[in-house]
């Protein structure tokens, strides 16, 4: 959430592994007090993701000869928002500002004169930091910004029953709009993966220092990818990761919260808003539970510190124009049709069908014999460089 | 020599047919064209001359300024303008038209916005735009203070990166800024509003720069050169940086509008500041 300086920042974690690894260093604009922070419920984060994903849409087509249409979704289930996941500790011109348990977290609230002593007692406290962790720190210490590092308090996890990580939360209001990306490109194998839901007032949200690129959308695929849709966005996310070199920005989602039309999941309520950070809505006064004045983005990165140097740095524009991924399925008609109209209608599927197959091609990357396997048929793949053969009959 | 105007009219619509259809800038023809539109209709009212010059502010206007709303894009023209109009010094108007429009609208309007990361890191394409650029100015004579500011910007950028220990890949990054080209060569170079003598005119670009790294670096904005362009403004405005000063009494006259020009400076940071905190 993100309202002039207010900021709410709620980071959902994929750790996998052993919750005695687990710890968090981010670098926070200010101290802060046991009352900004909040440990939130998972689901808040599952249900926004569903909110926002990109959409399976499937048509099916009209008897040729009649009338008659239905409509269904599908969502794309995708992978959780990634945040950082750091280790550390040391001693050595490190100050302890604050020390808080929340939920089941340990977090202290650390400032330093120096990148080395800071890493030092990180690292004698048993966070473990990546190489070069050292510079970046100091970086960002010299930025004035402190250090928020979490761990999970077992016996506490324990008390609460909680198997998972929750989300933590943090307030605060600072004229920074940006997510410290660095740290993490030191710590991962390989690229990141992160998802930035931005909920603001007056519009979506874009990066001021990368490209904000909108995925391709409102594309015919043809049915037989319905059962491998996650597999059909994921490649065609890296695809386009590629086309624009690794280095830009892409919008998935961006969409005015009091309505949808359709939804891929049901809007978040009023109270669910401000569990997020939301402060400006009144869960007891939108008696519909529909919020208004909530514009909702999603942004997905993937990135490492090649193509993604500096941290992401955000504007909220005042775009309130309506975007979604949706990808549109049209099942042929499968009943009987016996008709002028039906002729016309099935050489004409046919033709589509080719062009849905070339596009999926060209969208992911795959192979022609693997479409071919999915489709379970040969696939006639128009060639289109040698455009004469369709222009006479033979 | 071809009037150099005609180039940058040139450069600027290549920028903007690349902008939109290569890098997908997000402007609608309908705004270009009422910004065009409108931008010609206020100078031939109010000047009936100079349309070349009204293009240029139009062209930087379609390429910067984002907005879904007409009228706005509508008012934009007009500021930029009405401006050269009616905001005067000692016969001269005192804002670069474009970036004071930019300025105003989108601090004053949640539904316009400035979209410097549309521009994405160009690399390669950066020098070239770059040299496309440096052909405008030379042919404008306003190389140096074009020079002078980013070069300043530059170093700021550059040293601060080696004071924090960040690798050059980030300072590189800041610097590969489409928009930031754009305004080194396009606006700060605007002749009606740069000093008279070249040395001024580094001072000149050299101030800008030093405002906009404190305006990047110290209070978070993107788009800092606009804002520090804007603010220095009614410095530059000054016969001190505008004319030669002949004689006691004008010296005197000078002196007056400086300091009054830097209260008016110092005003607007101070409102930018508050703003802030």
């Amino acid at each position: 959430m993100r309202d002039q300086d207010r900021t709410v920042i709620t980071m959902s974690n994929d750790f996998q592994g052993d919750v005695n690894d687990f710890a968090m260093v981010i670098p926070v604009p200010s101290i802060l007090t046991r009352e900004q922070i909040n440990v939130a419920s998972q689901s808040l984060i599952d249900h926004l993701d569903a909110y926002t994903s990109p959409r399976l849409v499937e048509y099916f087509d009209d008897d040729p000869c009649m009338q008659r249409r239905l409509l269904k979704m599908e969502m794309l289930e995708s992978v959780a928002a990634g945040g950082e996941a750091v280790a550390d500790a040391a001693d050595l011109g490190v100050t302890i500002e604050a020390s808080y348990t929340v939920g089941e977290y340990d977090i202290l609230i650390l400032s330093g004169e120096e990148s080395d002593g800071l890493v030092q007692w990180l690292t004698g406290n048993g966070y473990k930091l990546p190489p070069g962790a050292s510079s970046v720190v100091g970086s960002y210490l010299k930025q004035g910004m402190k250090f928020f590092v979490a761990k999970v308090n077992l016996a506490q996890q324990e008390a609460l029953g909680v198997n998972n990580l929750r989300p933590l939360q943090v307030a605060f209001e600072s004229p920074r709009f940006m997510l410290p990306i660095r740290l993490g490109t030191l710590n991962a194998k390989g690229k990141q993966e992160l998802f930035v839901f931005a909920l603001t007032r007056s519009g979506r949200v874009e990066t001021s220092n990368y490209r904000t690129v909108r995925m391709p959308t409102d594309l015919d695929i043809p049915v037989y990818v319905k059962d491998r849709f996650d597999d059909f966005y994921r490649d065609m996310f890296s695809r386009q990761v590629e086309a624009h070199q690794g280095k830009a920005v892409f919008l998935e989602y961006a969409w005015d919260m009091a309505w949808c039309d359709p939804c891929a999941a049901d809007p978040l309520t009023a109270t669910q808003l401000r569990e997020l950070g939301v402060y400006w809505v009144d869960p007891s006064q939108s008696s519909r539970s529909l919020a208004q004045d909530v514009f909702a983005t999603r942004l997905h990165v993937r990135y490492d510190a090649d193509t993604f140097p500096d941290d992401l740095r955000f504007i909220e524009t005042g775009d309130r124009t309506n975007f979604q991924g949706r990808y549109v399925m049209r099942h042929p008609w499968r009943g009987t049709a016996n008709c002028a109209a039906a002729d016309a209608y099935y050489a004409a599927l046919e033709q589509r069908q080719s062009e849905h197959a070339a596009s999926l091609i060209k969208l992911t990357g795959w192979s022609q014999s693997e479409v071919e396997a999915l489709a379970g048929t040969p696939v006639r793949i128009e060639d289109d460089t040698q455009w004469w053969r369709r222009l006479w009959q033979r | 020599m071809a009037d150099p105007r005609n180039y940058q009219i040139a450069v600027l619509c290549l920028f903007t047919v690349f902008g939109r259809y290569w890098l997908g800038f997000d402007f609608s023809l309908t705004t270009a064209a009422v910004i065009i539109a409108v931008a010609l209709g206020a100078q031939h009212l109010l000047f009936a001359t100079q349309h070349k010059s009204a293009l240029i502010s139009a062209l930087s206007l379609v390429l910067l300024l984002r907005t879904d709303t007409l009228a706005l894009a509508a008012l934009a023209a007009i500021i930029a303008i009405g401006s050269k109009r009616w905001v005067r010094l000692d016969g001269r108007h005192i804002f670069n038209p474009s970036a004071l429009a930019l300025v105003v609208v989108t601090f004053v309007f949640n539904g316009a916005w400035l979209a410097p990361g549309q521009w994405g890191p160009m690399g390669l394409s950066v020098l070239l735009l770059a040299g496309a650029g440096l052909l405008v100015v030379t042919s404008a004579q306003r190389i140096d203070i074009a020079l002078a500011f980013f070069t300043g910007f530059a170093a700021i950028v550059l040293l601060r990166g080696l004071w924090l220990g960040d690798p050059l890949s980030i300072a590189l990054h800041q610097l590969q800024n489409g928009a930031l080209i754009v305004f080194s060569f396009f606006m700060i170079t605007d002749p009606r509003t740069t000093a008279h003598t070249a040395v001024l005119r580094v001072v000149q670009g050299f101030s800008v720069a030093l405002v906009a790294a404190v305006i990047q670096f110290s209070f978070y904005q993107h788009s800092a050169p606009l804002y520090a362009l804007v603010l220095l403004a009614p410095l530059f405005a000054t016969p001190f940086f505008q004319k030669e000063t002949s004689n006691e009494e004008n010296r005197i006259r000078h002196r007056f509008h400086f300091y009054r020009a830097l209260f008016q400076s110092g005003t607007g940071l101070l409102w930018i500041l508050r703003r802030q905190s």
